[in-house]
């Protein structure tokens, strides 16, 4: 009798009652995380103009997003019921510089349970500052449960987390960013078990002061999380979450003191997985989660939506958003040691703003996959095919499209141990993505949607491995490639390309003696470009490229390391004439790289390590033959490094790697007036942590 | 068949069948100039510089060619051009080679990597007349049109400057082509197309 068929009625009503569930739930919602913010951010950041630190804009944008969805319903985590370390208190901090940027956090967990009661907090604070945008960020929280264990599957408690987050920076158009995130909240909480379904529960009520830099949200919350589970005999078994979260805050602006809005929010979420052992030879896994959201809140929106430089204006903005996921595989063990592998999935994700509607995106996703191996004759075949797209609908922005990605692989590979001593192993891929704009829309004159591209790259290889013994090893790999990328549009096949590469790589291991390990990898690449419809644009480069490495260790303690790096690189014309293809060599780049490095272990905690770095690249011109240094570049670097891990006892230690680089770059120009300039790049990086926990052990 | 045969078979038919089914094959593109339009006129000057406007918007390189003057068969120089003195001293100063003389071939290469410089939209090009320098008539063969180019991508600029076109009748048809580009400098912040093919694009 098959696991299934034992699981019978249950499985099947779960199955579709998740189903149902998922296709159910009241279409109004927005997910709290939205995956599709990056290209919002982006933007932001580009608008901003944070010419300093683009990557700071993005982060604070992110910050922002995540911060304003996420205090429409507070946190309803709870920290009584997370795994924690021995002991009633722990507490660590962290210091680190990287370059002009600073980061020190520290963190206190405090849990005690005396008698029937239950007492948590959890506190955390990290401030950040970047020199370069003279930035600080600041963030503080604190969070402390207190339950009563009513009986022995029944608590009974509440919950108050305070939250504090700031971000400034002197530099020009930096939007600061303030939050005050205050709730507080009483508790029920139960764990029992209904014959064979254990069933976990949450629900809780309670008050959120949600305070931002120019406006406020306060008002009730309500919370609820249930998830039951059943294993069946023979290792099928399913699992059911269903939690939901309801707030209705009121929210009024800092510039306006007439304005105030009734927000009312709520998130549903479910979600099925589960498992089936169907018989010997097959297994299944499923997942589908549903999830369906709104989220009310003032928005500042300008005030013609046409003009960006009109002013802004507060205006109530609704994001519903819906979430539908599902995945399915199946293992099938086959006779002969043979095994398939398929899955799909299935997903669509949807996060409709109702005043910026531009912010709008709809996504939705196809993948399947196989894989089959069955070994043979020595070998170790495989062959996977995996076929995925996507689709984003952008047409609420101007300009906007529907984008369409296509991505589809075919992987075969296969290995052989031909000796005692030999092997190999041959791999062979092809690639396909295909990128669409369908329904382009624009009111904006002269834009026109980016060019339907496909791109194509097939690649194979063969490698043979030779280890006549453990003190040396040597292989050699021959690969071909080829790499089409094709733009449809008549404005830019222009630069449609073949790219062909042949590359041979050969490496070798020896350890001559105890003390001594070098290894050494060489390889030779010739790579031609094809331009389709412009052929007197075709170029051949060739890289030559020989890496070293000589590790001699002096004693227990000292360890030296050489190494070496030398890239030579060819560029030039690669025309088709009537007897055949000529190279014009026009260009060479080459780059030596040397190292020496010294690592010296002090004692069990301290290891201390100096490296010294040489780099030079040259850049030739060659011009009637004549090969002509235009520039060139040299670096010299040291380094200083510390590593420590030094234990202080049982319950406490300290752990960092402390960095100095001190390097000089040059650049050397060799035209009419040749020119010298130089300039140091020193920089420190640090991490330093320390942990201490009373009442038990920090390992 | 030996049942340990089936596994190999299996794998190559998938493979093969994975190939062979088009299941790989990239989509065919248009051709940079699929778009003839308004065939090439070489009558007068003024339609032949009308011709290489064309030609750069509709990218088509051959028509560009047209509009140069080719020493092939026709008993005289073929297009050659200059570059503005400020742009080969900064050229010169970075390090770089002395470019020597911009012929009709290197020009021919140059025009697609030009286009390249932003595959994505179409160039418009404009010429228009030369407020400080007015056009030669040298004879009844050759005429200096001074004019002042700009080129731009989505909305971007791509070149602009000022040339100095000595446009030259040749052949037996009487076709006005351009002999020399005397390219110069008219703006601070764009380059000139004579920068571009320093710079190769």
């Amino acid at each position: 009798m098959s696991a299934l068929s034992r699981a019978g009625g249950p499985f099947v009503l779960c199955l579709a009652l998740a189903a149902a569930g998922a296709w159910g739930v009241a279409a109004s919602g927005a997910q709290t995380a939205d995956p599709f913010a990056f290209p919002d951010s982006a933007a932001m950041a580009e608008s901003l103009r944070i010419v300093d630190s683009v990557a700071v804009a993005d982060s604070i944008a992110f910050e922002e997003e995540a911060a304003g969805d996420a205090g429409a319903f507070g946190n309803s985590r709870s920290i009584l019921d997370r795994q924690r370390n021995a002991g009633f208190l722990s507490y660590n901090t962290n210091y680190a510089v990287n370059r002009g940027n600073r980061t020190w956090t520290q963190g206190a967990d405090f849990y005690a349970a005396p008698g029937l009661l239950q007492v948590a907090n959890q506190t955390s604070i990290t401030i950040g500052k970047e020199q370069r945008a003279g930035r600080e960020n600041r963030n503080r929280s604190t969070r402390t449960e207190l339950a009563y264990r009513v009986a022995p599957w029944l608590r009974l408690g509440g919950a108050l987390g305070l939250q504090r987050i700031s971000d400034d920076a002197t530099t020009a158009n930096f939007v600061p960013l303030r939050q005050d995130n205050d709730d507080i909240s009483a508790q029920a909480r139960f764990n029992r078990r209904f014959g064979a379904y254990p069933l976990r529960g949450l629900l809780s009520y309670g008050y959120l002061d949600n305070q931002q830099f120019d406006q406020n949200s306060k008002g009730s919350t309500f919370g609820f999380f249930a998830a039951t589970s059943r294993a069946f005999i023979g290792g099928s078994n399913l699992s059911l979450d269903v939690s939901q979260q309801l707030s209705r805050l009121t929210s009024t602006v800092a510039d306006d003191s007439s304005y105030v809005q009734d927000d009312r929010n709520n998130i549903k979420d479910l979600r099925l997985s589960g498992n089936a052992v169907i018989n010997r030879w097959l297994t299944a896994d499923a997942r589908a989660n549903a999830q369906r959201s709104t989220v009310e809140r003032p928005a500042r929106v300008p005030e013609d939506p046409n003009d960006f430089n009109s002013e802004l204006v507060v205006k109530p903005e609704a994001v519903d958003g819906t979430i539908n996921n599902a995945d399915v595989a199946l293992h099938f063990r086959l006779p002969r040691g043979a095994a398939l592998n398929m899955s799909g999935t299935l997903g669509k994700n949807e996060t409709l703003y109702q005043t910026e509607t531009t912010r709008t995106t709809i996504a939705s996703t196809q993948a399947f996959r196989a894989d089959y191996r069955q070994p043979f004759l020595g070998l170790d075949p495989s062959i996977t095919y995996e076929n995925s797209i996507s689709d984003n609908d952008l047409t609420r922005r101007d300009p906007g499209w529907i984008e369409s990605n296509l991505t589809r692989r075919l992987d075969i590979s296969a290995g052989k141990i031909l000796s005692r001593t030999l092997t190999s192993r041959f791999n062979a891929t092809v690639t396909l993505t295909r990128r669409r704009y369908e329904g382009f829309v624009s009111n904006l004159v002269g834009t026109s949607p980016p060019s339907n591209a496909d791109n194509r790259r097939a690649r194979g290889s063969l490698n043979l491995n030779y280890r006549p013994s453990p003190t040396f090893d040597t292989g050699v790999t021959a690969g071909i490639e080829e790499n089409d990328v094709v733009n449809l549009a008549r404005a830019s096949s222009i630069n449609n390309t073949t790219l062909r590469t042949y590359s041979v790589t050969w490496n070798w291991s020896a350890r001559p003696g105890s003390i001594w390990f070098v290894t050494q990898n060489n390889s030779a690449t010739a790579a031609q470009t094809y331009y389709t419809f412009s052929t007197d644009r075709d170029q051949l480069s060739f890289i030559y490229n020989l890496a070293t490495l000589i590790s001699t260790t002096l004693s227990r303690s000292v360890r030296l390391e050489l190494n070496n790096t030398l890239r030579l690189q060819s560029r030039g014309s690669w025309r088709a004439l009537e007897t055949g293809r000529s190279f014009g060599k026009s260009s060479e780049f080459n780059t030596l790289d040397l190292g020496l490095r010294t690592i010296y272990t002090a004692t069990d905690w301290l290891a201390l390590e100096a490296a010294e770095r040489l780099s030079v690249s040259p850049t030739l011109t060659v011009s009637e033959g004549e090969a002509i240094k235009t520039n060139e570049s040299r670096r010299t670097e040291f380094t200083a490094i510390a590593r420590l891990n030094l234990p202080m006892g049982s319950s406490s230690g300290l752990t960092g790697d402390i960095r100095r680089t001190m390097a000089t770059d040059r650049q050397l120009t060799y035209g009419g007036t040749p020119t010298d300039r130089a300039n140091n790049n020193d920089y420190w990086l640090v991490n330093i942590a320390f942990r201490k926990s009373f009442g038990g052990s920090t390992r | 068949m030996k049942p340990i045969r089936a596994p190999l078979l299996a794998l190559a038919a998938c493979a093969l069948i994975a190939a062979g089914c088009g299941l790989f094959d990239t989509a065919q593109p248009e051709s940079p100039d699929s778009n003839p339009g308004i065939p090439p006129s070489f009558s007068v000057p003024e339609s032949t510089l009308a011709t290489l406007e064309r030609a750069v918007e509709s990218r088509s390189a051959s028509n560009y060619g047209l509009c140069l003057t080719d020493s092939l068969g026709l008993q005289e120089p073929g297009f050659y051009a200059s570059f503005d003195p400020a742009d080969l001293a900064a050229w010169l100063q970075e390090g770089n080679p002395d470019p020597g003389i911009w012929t009709r071939e290197r020009e021919l290469t140059f025009f697609p990597q030009f286009l390249a410089f932003d595959p994505n939209n179409f160039y418009t090009v404009t010429l228009t007349q030369d407020p400080v320098r007015p056009d030669v008539d040298l004879n009844a063969t050759t005429r200096i049109l001074n004019r002042r180019y700009r080129v731009f991508a989505g909305g971007n600029p791509v070149a602009a400057g000022s040339a100095g076109l000595t446009m030259a009748s040749v052949g037996l048809s009487g076709d006005w082509k351009i002999r020399f580009w005397e390219d110069r400098r008219d703006t601070n912040d764009v380059r000139t197309w004579g920068t571009a093919r320093l710079s190769g694009r």
